[in-house]
């Protein structure tokens, strides 16, 4: 299945979890299931903090392009992304811009509230249309204070995003266009679980720092070496080992820190 | 501004830039050639690679007109904007 970045395709109505379980009439009142959610940090929480964040929960479809935060702006939600795709951009003050981090199932947005500040450190722009559950500032500021595990939970999310951020300036300075391109496939394949995305040449042009005519170099590099396949704006993964092999350690610090702080989140 | 496509070619393989980009002009076809070759060559040394000089761009306009032939040697060799 592909789905599309940048508003190529089509929205497409995206099912909601009461919906997969055939209580379809109560979809439109966003009443967020008991059941398994899909966000993987939420998965993780103690049923008693679940039960508590639970009802403060709505679901969002997000469109690719729109921003959730704007640096030093106010944090209205924190999102928890279901099978959306969503960017945290450093922007200059000249306005040159570069990815340091990405968020999918596996986490959340609304750092500044965890971390007991009202505004946005980074921008957050969505990159993959999808759905996420998310829940206004006030409210989870409130639930933190009154759970010291729920705090704790995301606060041990936020060190992800830390090592994400420190390991993205890393491999900014150490690996050539072609492998963080790859790096950046594999992060976006483990947060999303698919093969195939839908991609603008600019926007993998401004993720990854270049000229957006050396995007189609790097494409072609990496199919010379049949890791992925490319046409027009569709990049498809053949050969996730092969690509992790490429990028070697370049690739997997952060997913190796989640797995460690997360062990049971299936990530 | 019209529509101008980097295709990049090595050798006998053609990989074709299907977004392309608007620009001014003809100038701005060649800083943009200049610039992204040279990042290119740049990131390429840094990688341990030689100097890709046997690499070029062929920009076509929207009618599939050939508006640049831009090796990339021009970029190993002639000054340009920074990338």
């Amino acid at each position: 299945m592909t789905r599309a970045a940048n508003g190529l395709a089509a929205k497409a109505a995206i099912p909601t979890a009461d919906s997969d379980k055939g209580t379809t009439a109560d979809a439109r009142r966003k009443v967020i299931s008991a059941a398994r959610p899909r966000n993987m940090l939420l998965r993780g929480l103690s049923a008693q903090d679940f039960a508590l964040i639970r009802p403060r929960l709505e679901r969002s479809t997000l469109q690719a392009k729109d921003v959730l935060e704007e640096v030093n702006g106010p944090v209205e939600y924190a999102y928890f992304p279901e099978d959306s795709l969503i960017s945290v951009i450093a922007t200059q003050r000249d306005g040159k811009a570069i990815e340091v981090g990405m968020v999918g199932r596996e986490g959340m947005t609304g750092t500044a509230i965890v971390l007991g500040n009202g505004e946005a450190l980074n921008e957050c722009r969505v990159q993959l249309e999808g759905s996420a559950l998310r829940i206004p500032a006030a409210g989870l500021r409130e639930l933190l204070s009154r759970s010291a595990s729920l705090h704790a939970q995301f606060l041990r999310y936020m060190q992800v995003v830390l090592v994400q951020a420190t390991q993205t300036a890393l491999v900014n300075s150490h690996l050539t266009v072609e492998k963080r391109l790859a790096r950046w496939l594999l992060m976006m394949h483990d947060r999303v679980g698919e093969n195939e995305f839908d991609l603008t040449h600019e926007f993998l042009a401004a993720m990854l720092g270049v000229r957006r005519p050396g995007v189609t170099v790097a494409l072609h590099m990496l199919e010379g070496r049949h890791l992925i396949r490319s046409t027009r704006s569709h990049i498809g993964i053949r050969d996730r080992a092969g690509l992790e092999e490429f990028v070697a350690s370049g690739y997997g610090i952060p997913e190796e820190h989640y797995r460690r702080l997360f062990p049971g989140a299936g990530f | 501004m019209p529509r101008y496509f980097f295709h990049y070619r090595d050798g006998d393989r053609l990989s074709e830039d299907y977004e392309g980009e608007l620009l001014p002009g003809i100038a701005a076809v060649e800083e943009t050639a200049m610039a992204s070759a040279k990042e290119i060559i740049a990131d390429g040394l840094l990688g341990g690679n030689p100097v890709l000089t046997g690499y070029s761009y062929e920009i076509r306009d929207e009618a599939r007109n050939l508006v640049l032939v831009f090796p990339f040697s021009e970029a190993a060799e002639k000054p340009g904007p920074r990338p």
